[in-house]
């Protein structure tokens, strides 16, 4: 049985391998099977999965990717997610999808499948449209709608029909994988030193490119295995990180502030966590689907709800994780983000509760900087604060 | 006689609009009385220039577009002390500087330099811009007031045939709308406690499908050569005058007035500069803190504007094709904010969608604006914190470049100031209008 950290060592290559080897050879073990791209935040993979499709989240190209065209389709001033989604399709990486979903969750995204449908030929895409006012009850059937509507088009994906009683099993699957997910950041609060952040990123980013059944085995494997790990607790601070709900920081950016910190929370990769509870197993999935999206999400910058307020649910996050501090670290030239690092700042600094604010680019390559503003931070907390 | 002094002649011999004058006194009227308005006991609403205006009339409030609010700091050079105390309070320079000037007025005790600027009673979010969301929130943050989001789905424009019904997902995301239009309504009702009138609301829209009609001819008006205005300088002063009216008599009668001027100018044969040479289009919004500054440079070298999306896209309601419906007022209203993106008909992309939604077309249409208006080359102007208007344009500059259009690419911002460069956006306007003077030349020479 392989270890935690060769599983994690695994998914780390996986993650980097900017040929999407993993998918690849998934198509090559399903000759029938097909491939579809989507765009972060959030997908409702249940229905792909249902119609045996398989799921993957197009999350930019880290820092691995040189922009060789992107740049001269794209404005200066996008953020780097969108920049190296589109180097991905200019260069035929995404030739393996059979679709690709795009949303329009920011003025950046809004753009990106647009450009994509100029410049990539032969690349079948598509809007999901998310509903922008969460506030009415009408949010719901609109949703509702749309996952029907999405589901149509996977059914063109597919050549079959896409029924409920599938979708509902679909649906049971990924409770169980939400769970297990829970399950692992459950024990990053309770002794951070057991699982790290950046192992428990890699272990979740799994799980936007491999079979639903496949990242249950693997989480699995890796709880089974955590009580039994040698790991010892060391005088850190605690801190919860707010920043990445779409573009994500390079692993070795997690891996330098957790040089100074135990981070034992996060919103690394969002999406794939968005849902905070299990969907509900019988009834109509779509409507179940739609009705968890309004009611039972994670805050995210790009939802807009104003029946809660963000900095609430950060709170209650910091204050679940029992984290000493916060920070606050957007990708750089996301709107989105950058805006609410300030509702957060003014709200954390009312509360009393110490925050960094730095922004990241998953193309950054250099982390000094990142540690050695991470570790002045945590000195000013261990040493200087009340 | 000098390159210099030529030009300055001729800039200084174009005799300039005068409605753009009245534009000036009509927004600085909007705002100057805002504060009597709140005094009188009416509410205050923060509506952005692509919402809901003739609706929200029915209900006596006041109106207060943030966009216009944020333009008008920088149009008059004040925006940068307010933009650097939303700095100063957190605010990154690389989010959009309407928002982070409209910060710094409400931490400056919302003393705008058009007068004191009420607090809001109700916020009006509008989804067409992914920014609007934001700005509302960071307004609710200040104020804590009600925000209401009017959500218009948005379709991506495709060639290929859907696999569901294109038409029945519009009439379903039209209902949608409607019923977040009845919702406003309701709303609206409770906050003011004047109860809605269908009429009022019917009476303000004619005055809409008035203002559009006027507004399409003024438009259609810069097809004449010499243009009798120059579509950035003057037509954004249009566009203020006629955004703080919508759907008022007010409104129509100043429309009324432009056109009435612009014919006189055609008779005489006055032009937005004094020997008219070169004919181009603009993208995007303008940079306000250099409004005049800008557009200049090209006068100067017998270049003007002739066209820009923002006529169609700053402007919502207010194309000829998408007249409201009086018979079925909130329904026609719904389509005019569908309609606002992907067009009556899903496969057939707005002409003003500057590189969002249409694909292809998108260069088409770009193409065929050219030609309707006899445009020698197109100025995209890239603002740097405004991505909804400007992240499409490389790659508008990439295809049309590839069909033969003289492109120039400007980047500078709409609202603050230092990212304006006169050397280099001037070196770079010259170089351009070389290129065409080039162009002109050889192909004078051809036709010999």
């Amino acid at each position: 049985m392989a270890t935690i950290d060769e599983i994690v060592q695994r998914c780390q290559d996986q993650v980097g391998d900017l040929a999407f080897g993993y998918v690849r050879d998934w198509k090559k073990r399903n000759p029938q099977g097909k491939v579809m791209g989507y765009f972060p935040v959030y997908f409702p993979a249940e229905i792909a999965h249902a119609g045996g499709i398989l799921p993957v989240a197009i999350l930019g190209g880290g820092n691995r990717i040189k922009l060789k065209q992107a740049d001269a389709h794209m404005y200066s001033f996008m953020c780097s997610i969108c920049k190296s989604t589109v180097e991905l399709g200019l260069s035929g990486r995404l030739a393996f999808l059979d679709l690709f979903v795009g949303s329009p969750i920011c003025d950046a995204a809004r753009h990106m499948p647009n450009l994509m449908q100029r410049n990539v030929p032969g690349l079948t895409i598509d809007l999901l449209y998310y509903p922008g006012n969460l506030r009415t009850e009408l949010a719901i059937p609109y949703l509702h709608r749309e996952f029907n509507r999405i589901r149509q088009l996977l059914e063109s994906v597919a050549g079959h029909a896409i029924d409920d009683e599938v979708i509902r099993r679909s649906v049971c699957l990924y409770n169980e994988s939400r769970r297990l997910v829970r399950e692992i950041y459950a024990i990053r609060r309770d002794s951070p030193w057991l699982i790290l952040a950046s192992e428990c990123y890699l272990l979740v980013r799994a799980g936007t490119f491999m079979p639903v059944e496949e990242h249950i085995d693997l989480l699995r494997e890796v709880l089974a295995q955590i009580p039994d790990r040698h790991a010892r607790p060391i005088d850190k601070i605690r801190v919860v990180y707010e920043g990445a709900f779409c573009e994500q920081p390079p692993v070795e950016f997690i891996q330098a502030l957790e040089e100074v910190c135990y981070v034992v929370d996060d919103d690394f990769l969002l999406g794939s966590r968005l849902i905070r509870e299990d969907v509900p197993e019988d009834g109509d999935p779509l409507l179940n689907l739609a009705c968890s999206y309004r009611d039972r999400s994670h805050c995210s910058s790009v939802q807009h709800d104003l029946r809660r307020l963000k900095s609430d649910d950060l709170l209650a996050k910091c204050r679940s994780a029992e984290a000493q501090a916060v920070i606050l670290s957007p990708a750089k030239f996301c709107e989105p983000g950058l805006d609410d690092q300030v509702h957060h700042l003014k709200r954390f600094d009312r509360e009393g509760i110490p925050s960094l604010q730095m922004e990241f680019q998953e193309r950054m390559k250099d982390f000094d900087g990142v540690r050695t503003q991470t570790e002045t931070f945590a000195e000013a907390i261990q040493f200087y604060a009340n | 006689m000098s390159e210099q002094t030529a030009a300055q002649v001729a800039v200084n011999g174009a005799q300039p609009s005068a409605m753009r004058a009245k534009a000036k006194t009509l927004v600085k009227n909007a705002f100057g009385e805002a504060w009597k308005a709140k005094e009188a006991g009416r509410k205050i609403c923060y509506c952005f220039v692509l919402g809901p205006a003739e609706l929200l009339r029915c209900f006596d409030m006041y109106l207060i577009y943030p966009e216009i609010s944020s333009a008008q700091m920088a149009a008059k050079k004040t925006s940068l002390p307010y933009i650097q105390k939303a700095e100063d309070y957190g605010y990154s320079a690389d989010t959009c500087s309407y928002v982070t000037a409209d910060v710094g007025l409400y931490l400056s005790g919302n003393q705008h330099p058009l007068g004191h600027v009420p607090p809001p009673d109700l916020v009006i979010n509008d989804t067409l811009c992914n920014t609007y969301y934001k700005w509302t929130e960071v307004i609710h943050d200040f104020w804590k007031c009600p925000v209401f989001s009017i959500d218009h789905p948005v379709r991506l424009k495709r060639d290929e045939k859907y696999p569901y019904d294109i038409e029945e997902t519009y009439q379903q995301d039209k209902q949608y709308v409607v019923k977040q239009l009845l919702e406003l309504i309701a709303e609206c009702e409770k906050l003011t406690g004047i109860k809605f009138d269908p009429e009022r609301f019917r009476k303000n829209l004619e005055f809409g499908n008035q203002m559009s009609a006027l507004w399409c001819e003024i438009i259609d008006k810069t097809r004449n050569a010499p243009t009798p205005f120059d579509a950035v300088l003057d037509g954004y002063g249009y566009i203020a005058g006629m955004n703080t009216h919508k759907g008022t008599a007010e409104g129509v009668a100043y429309l009324e007035a432009v056109k009435t001027e612009l014919d006189q100018r055609i008779v005489k044969g006055t032009g937005a500069v004094a020997e008219e040479r070169f004919r181009l289009l603009w993208m995007s919004a303008p940079c306000y803190p250099y409004f005049r500054k800008i557009p200049e440079m090209f006068h100067q070298r017998g270049a003007t504007f002739v066209y820009t999306p923002q006529f169609m896209q700053g402007t919502r309601g207010t194309y000829r094709s998408k007249m409201y419906d009086l018979e079925r007022p909130l329904e026609s209203y719904a389509e005019s904010m569908l309609d606002y993106f992907h067009g009556r008909n899903p496969r057939q992309a707005p002409q003003w969608s500057m590189g969002w939604w249409g694909g292809k077309d998108d260069i088409r249409n770009h193409l065929d604006l050219m030609r309707r208006f006899n445009a020698d080359g197109i100025v995209f102007h890239a603002i740097k914190s405004c991505r909804l208007n400007s992240g499409g344009f490389a790659d508008l500059r990439e295809h049309l470049s590839r069909e033969g259009v003289p492109i120039l690419m400007l980047e500078s911002d709409i609202a603050d100031p230092r990212f304006f460069s006169e050397a280099q956006v001037k070196n770079r306007i010259e170089a351009f209008m070389e290129g065409l003077e080039e162009r002109k030349y050889y192909r004078a020479r051809a036709a010999v």
